[in-house]
């Protein structure tokens, strides 16, 4: 099992040009573990909103009763590709944000999947 | 007046649910997406102001648009704050793609945002790349 920094390194590591990456806790909304290649990039801003996407998702699937886990949330912007992926427990989630121009959604994909499975 | 609520869901069937020009739009939507993807489970296409819905389709009663449509909208109300605050500085928001264990739930704006499209469709009928390319093109 690996800590959320731990984890942020190992993807910052697999995806160097990556605009941002963390490990935030869901009940709060607040990063546990972060790294922004942008300079005016605001990650708790950013983490607080992305909490309140899982957790209107969550809402809706439980209205639904559909029985199912909340896998990934792909967020196609116009330049960038914002990817949120559940810890297997729920309680925290990998928020990567990536530009479309240097990384395809399936790399990203792969990558979170990987990262995710070992988050302690 | 059409109250969505009180009535009782047609399945396996396109229902438009507003008058005009709207309502005409959202059932060309509906019938474009249903062409390519005839065993999506929902699809319906709502107001992003209002929430209300201006045309549906749903496979089954277990899924029921009229308890989605105010909470996509109001999901869809926290981006655009998230995009408007400069929270997400990638640009506009092209869509929205919630995978589940067997299922994959896509949300794209339409028309610069005045009205959004939900399709939920079981990932053992169709794929991401298939339903972000079948929904743009139904959609623009």
């Amino acid at each position: 099992m690996l800590t959320p920094k731990q984890t942020v390194d190992g993807i910052k590591a697999e995806l160097p040009t990556l605009v941002a990456v963390a490990v935030v806790e869901t009940e709060t909304g607040m990063p546990l573990a972060s790294h922004a290649n942008m300079a005016d990039f605001d990650i708790e801003t950013a983490a607080a909103y992305n909490t309140e996407v899982v957790k209107s998702k969550l809402k809706a699937i439980q209205a639904l009763k559909l029985n199912q886990t909340l896998q990934d949330i792909l967020l196609t912007l116009t330049d960038q590709l914002h990817l949120l992926k559940l810890s297997p427990t729920g309680d925290k989630f990998i928020y990567l944000a990536v530009n479309s121009k240097d990384t395809n959604l399936a790399q990203a994909r792969q990558i979170m999947k990987a990262h995710s499975a070992s988050l302690n | 007046m059409n109250f969505p609520f009180f009535n009782r869901l047609q399945v396996k069937k396109v229902v438009v649910a507003a008058s005009g020009e709207a309502g005409l739009r959202a059932e060309t939507i509906l019938t474009a997406l249903l062409q390519e993807l005839p065993d999506l489970l929902l699809a319906y296409v709502a107001d992003s102001q209002t929430g209300s819905i201006l045309a549906s389709y749903t496979a089954s009663a277990a899924y029921n648009p009229n308890q989605l449509n105010l909470r996509t909208t109001k999901q869809l109300r926290t981006m655009s704050e998230a995009l408007a605050t400069g929270a997400w500085p990638g640009g506009a928001l092209t869509d929205v793609s919630v995978i589940l264990d067997d299922q994959l739930h896509h949300l794209r704006p339409v028309g610069a945002g005045q009205w959004h499209c939900f399709v939920a469709v079981r990932l053992a009928d169709a794929n991401l790349g298939i339903v972000k390319e079948v929904t743009r093109r139904a959609t623009s």
